[in-house]
């Protein structure tokens, strides 16, 4: 396996309502290496979000720190993290959140927008034949079915070239059909992108796709051997 | 085209279908704000300049008072004209009605090309007045009459009764300008040394600068050049009151309207509310991909120029067009006897272009930018959650 490219140390997450004090993290700690997929299984509420979140540097942690390469994000400002999430993690909701008013093609394009590069057409194109959405490119989100959504989705995701995608519970809002299509899909876009992967999912099934498989529970992980 | 524009090009057409009517209102505000102030201005400004105009064309863009000589002006560039004057209190008299007056003597054969003055009958000669329609009219004076003219400070030997002269009223001034028309009776500058007794230098200059000089430059030039009994003033130096009390109206004209671009703001502000909500989802979308909070507010903004932007060019250029139009046409008639000229006077200034789109831009930015700020700062998490 390659180098750390994403480290997680001692991670605390938890939540106040009022008097109480959840927990959902706890000495919360992963290196994802190039080039592999790691998945992250656990019941609902057991935190995989919170930890996706944390590691995509959408939520911040209560205590410890995460490093994207050799960068400590905990450190960093916002201007910054916006830089880092968008050059360097791919993501893909269990909600697919596309953009509605932009078709297929555009929502893949976005984030190359937002980073104001042009001419990723090409790889966009590339990346739609092999999900096998040619034809529906100019389609909106409204005029896709929940598979094809999923797949614009990882289009998206992938079309920067990211060190790690994170995708929570892809699979979690599709039928059994279209969610062995997308986890082949992750699989073969590892397999030919060498694209490290972090995947939480409550399905063993899909968990099994893991080169490394990690169970979350009472806010801490534990590697299946 | 950038991304920014390209999602508030799409986030302001979605919008529109679903906050049509909110958008409408921040829409019309901005364009009758626009449509009105810059009408007004122009109107002001057309009344401010025919003001300006009877003025400099009584009085000149300068007056030099002191004690004066008329070789007091050579070699000064960008002087049209001059013309010396002498200055007093005087008196016309007839039988039993008087009138305390102001007696300027000039060099009448200058009169018609230096001052503007529209007049009934002509211009005097030596042994001939020109009096304002008001002092005629309390007079019950006309154009041919005699009257007797002197004044009272002026005795020939430091005593006794000054000189009196019957002269002809050649012509009748109406300026319609403050009392002018009630207070100034010309003269030849013989006739005047002849009555002004006491002193008989000149009292002043009037002065005509070239058009295409700026009078302000020529005033520090005399004034540079002058002795310290001399005093040289625009003629808005001598009317002071009289234009800081059109600044002050314009101030207010301005201030006022500015309340129609405050409720239009206010309506904007609520519409783009209305949008941050409805986007909530989005904005966390775009932040999960790396958009930074200026980009949001930067789409926050676009869409607000683009829903009140509208708005104000479609007011701006039709307060525009109304303006040339009447330039054009006169459509809006006035009573010309009262005012001197048959149309509604309107003259729009790039200053007061400046303004309008100024003060437009200052209300749509700053709703836009409050509105935009709170969706900017919204954090990913629960901008997504949203959704959910």
């Amino acid at each position: 396996m390659g180098e750390i490219i994403l480290q997680a140390k001692s991670i605390s997450k938890s939540y106040s309502n009022g008097r109480n004090q959840l927990s959902v993290l706890q000495n919360f700690s992963l290196d994802v290496r190039e080039g592999e997929i790691i998945t992250i299984m656990g019941q609902s509420g057991s935190g995989k979000s919170t930890a996706l979140n944390i590691l995509g540097t959408l939520d911040q942690p209560d205590a410890g720190s995460v490093f994207i390469g050799k960068h400590d994000i905990s450190k960093m400002a916002d201007e910054q993290l916006a830089l880092i999430r968008n050059k360097h993690i791919g993501f893909v909701f269990q909600f697919h959140h596309l953009l509605p008013e932009f078709s297929a093609i555009e929502n893949s394009l976005m984030p190359t927008w937002i980073n104001g590069e042009e001419g990723h057409l090409a790889r966009a194109n590339d990346l739609f034949e092999k999900m096998g959405l040619t034809d529906r490119r100019d389609h909106l989100p409204s005029q896709l079915s929940g598979g094809e959504r999923s797949r614009v989705a990882v289009v998206r995701a992938l079309i920067n070239h990211p060190a790690v995608l994170l995708a929570d519970e892809p699979t979690g809002n599709l039928d059994e059909k279209n969610a062995n299509k997308l986890i082949d899909l992750l699989d073969e876009i590892n397999k030919d992108f060498h694209q490290a992967i972090v995947l939480t999912t409550h399905n063993p099934q899909v968990a099994a796709i893991g080169h490394r498989q990690f169970t979350l529970e009472n806010g801490s992980l534990t590697e299946k051997v | 085209m950038n991304w920014e524009k390209k999602v508030s090009d799409r986030y302001a057409d979605s919008s529109r279908k679903q906050g049509w009517f909110s958008g409408l209102f921040s829409m019309i505000g901005m364009g009758v704000g626009c449509f009105a102030m810059t009408v007004s201005l122009s109107v002001m400004n057309g009344f401010e300049s025919l003001v300006h105009d009877k003025l400099k064309g009584f009085e000149g863009d300068l007056r030099l008072t002191g004690t004066v000589n008329e070789s007091d002006l050579d070699g000064i560039e960008g002087i049209e004209s001059s013309m010396p004057f002498m200055e007093r209190r005087g008196v016309l008299e007839e039988k039993d009605n008087q009138r305390v007056v102001t007696l300027k003597a000039i060099h009448v054969e200058k009169m018609a090309s230096f001052y503007a003055l529209p007049m009934k009958g002509n211009i005097p000669r030596i042994g001939q007045v020109a009096i304002g329609q008001d002092i005629a009219y309390r007079l019950g004076k006309d154009v041919g009459d005699e009257i007797t003219v002197y004044s009272p400070i002026d005795q020939s030997f430091g005593f006794g009764l000054p000189p009196k002269k019957k002269m002809t009223i050649s012509g009748i001034f109406s300026t319609r300008v403050l009392d002018y028309d009630d207070r100034f009776v010309f003269m030849s500058i013989q006739d005047g040394k002849k009555l002004f007794k006491r002193k008989s230098g000149l009292d002043g200059m009037d002065i005509r600068v070239s058009p295409e000089m700026d009078a302000a430059t020529i005033k520090s030039k005399i004034a540079e050049k002058l002795d310290a009994n001399m005093i040289v003033e625009s003629w808005e130096d001598l009317n002071s009151a009289l234009v800081d009390a059109m600044r002050m109206e314009r101030l207010g004209t301005i201030v006022i309207l500015s309340l129609i671009f405050l409720v239009a703001a206010f309506n904007l502000a609520a519409a783009l509310a209305l949008v941050s909500i409805q986007k909530m989802k989005e904005v966390g979308i775009l932040k999960a991909m790396g958009a930074s909070e200026d980009s949001i507010q930067i789409i926050m903004i676009r869409m607000g120029m683009r829903r009140a932007g509208k708005g104000a060019v479609v007011g701006f250029s039709f307060g525009l067009l109304i303006v040339l139009l009447q330039n054009w046409f006169g459509m809006i008639p006035i009573p010309s006897d009262i005012y001197f000229i048959d149309a509604l006077p309107m003259v729009l200034s790039a200053k007061d272009l400046f303004i309008v789109i100024f003060i437009s831009l200052l209300f749509i930015l700053t709703a836009s930018f409050m509105s935009g700020r709170k969706l900017a700062q919204t954090q990913i998490k629960e901008a997504l959650q949203w959704a959910k």
